[in-house]
């Protein structure tokens, strides 16, 4: 039977990669990797799949030679409440003088921005990342070590719970992210908490998809 | 002792999962509920005719004994089996 998906028991986690894998064998956990390269001949990896690619590593997939992959592993994103979440398309007039209406083609890369919206919190690895994206970091001890960590840039790592369950049968509902962050809102109101938004895109050649994953013993 | 838990042919019906003890598979068990955490698996089993397991190691027996039951009657108890 059908469920109505209800935001509640759903979470935010930021994934780190670890190192790279690329011995011919078994892949080790029951966990997503992310798809680095694919043999050219007989892959490990779903035939359908394709390099930056994610897959969850149950039943475990054996690699070949050619083959590697990079494991996640996966944290509750701290700071974040509400996640707006909004995917748009190009559309291309094509209408001509006999059609009833208008007339589009659609467009295939779709855009998929939205926000990540919660409170300022210190010491958070996740804040610190974001941060660091539109300001320098310095990490100062008070014993005598300043650390300066110059803006970054580049891809972060989202996964986003849309149906998560344990329950063997039933399905999980994982929407993968690969995002850079655009734009970040750091108010500071008189009284209340700070709050803390910033704004993303995800990015396409990273291959965003939206896992379904049945859970099995 | 350390039950082992062992899919069916289909990995994703609960009701064809075994329970394995010193190789051996247990026969006088019934899955009510599996979970899979990432690799942490979790059963809700029903053991007929109230065998008592031991209670150190992997196993916690909520196993109760009818007074003046015996042996051989159908005795039916919930256990927890973790594989953590």
């Amino acid at each position: 039977m059908s469920k109505r998906l209800s935001g509640k028991g759903n979470y935010l986690y930021y994934g780190t990669l670890e190192e790279e894998v690329s011995t011919a064998g078994a892949l080790s956990g029951e966990r997503f990797f992310k798809i680095t390269a694919k043999a050219s001949e007989s892959s490990g990896f779903p035939p359908t799949s394709l390099a930056n690619d994610v897959v969850f590593n149950k039943p475990a997939i054996t690699i070949v030679t050619g083959d590697k992959a990079k494991p996640f592993s996966l944290a509750k994103v701290g700071f974040v409440k509400d996640i707006p979440n909004s995917h748009q398309k190009e559309k291309f007039d094509e209408t001509v003088q006999i059609d009833d209406g208008k007339s589009y083609e659609e467009g295939d890369k779709p855009e998929s921005t939205g926000t990540f919206d919660g409170y300022f919190i210190d010491d958070d690895p996740v804040v610190k990342e974001i941060l660091n994206r539109f300001k320098k970091i310095v990490e100062d001890d008070g014993a005598g070590s300043r650390v300066y960590s110059g803006i970054k840039t580049g891809v972060l790592h989202f996964f986003l719970g849309r149906s998560e369950t344990t329950t063997v049968g039933e399905k999980e509902i994982i929407q993968y992210m690969p995002v850079i962050i655009d734009s970040l809102t750091l108010d500071k109101p008189m009284e209340g908490k700070q709050p803390f938004t910033c704004g993303y895109t995800e990015v396409g050649g990273e291959r965003p998809n939206m896992y379904f994953r049945t859970i099995t013993a | 002792m350390v039950l082992e838990i062992r899919a069916g042919k289909d990995p994703a019906n609960k009701h064809q999962i075994s329970l394995y003890a010193y190789g051996e598979r247990v026969e006088n068990t019934r899955v009510l509920e599996a979970y899979n955490d990432h690799g942490k698996r979790r059963l809700i089993v029903e053991v007929e005719d109230g065998i008592t397991l031991n209670s150190s190691g992997k196993v916690h027996s909520e196993v109760q004994q009818k007074s003046g039951a015996s042996r051989g009657k159908a005795d039916r108890s919930n256990t927890e089996v973790s594989d953590d």
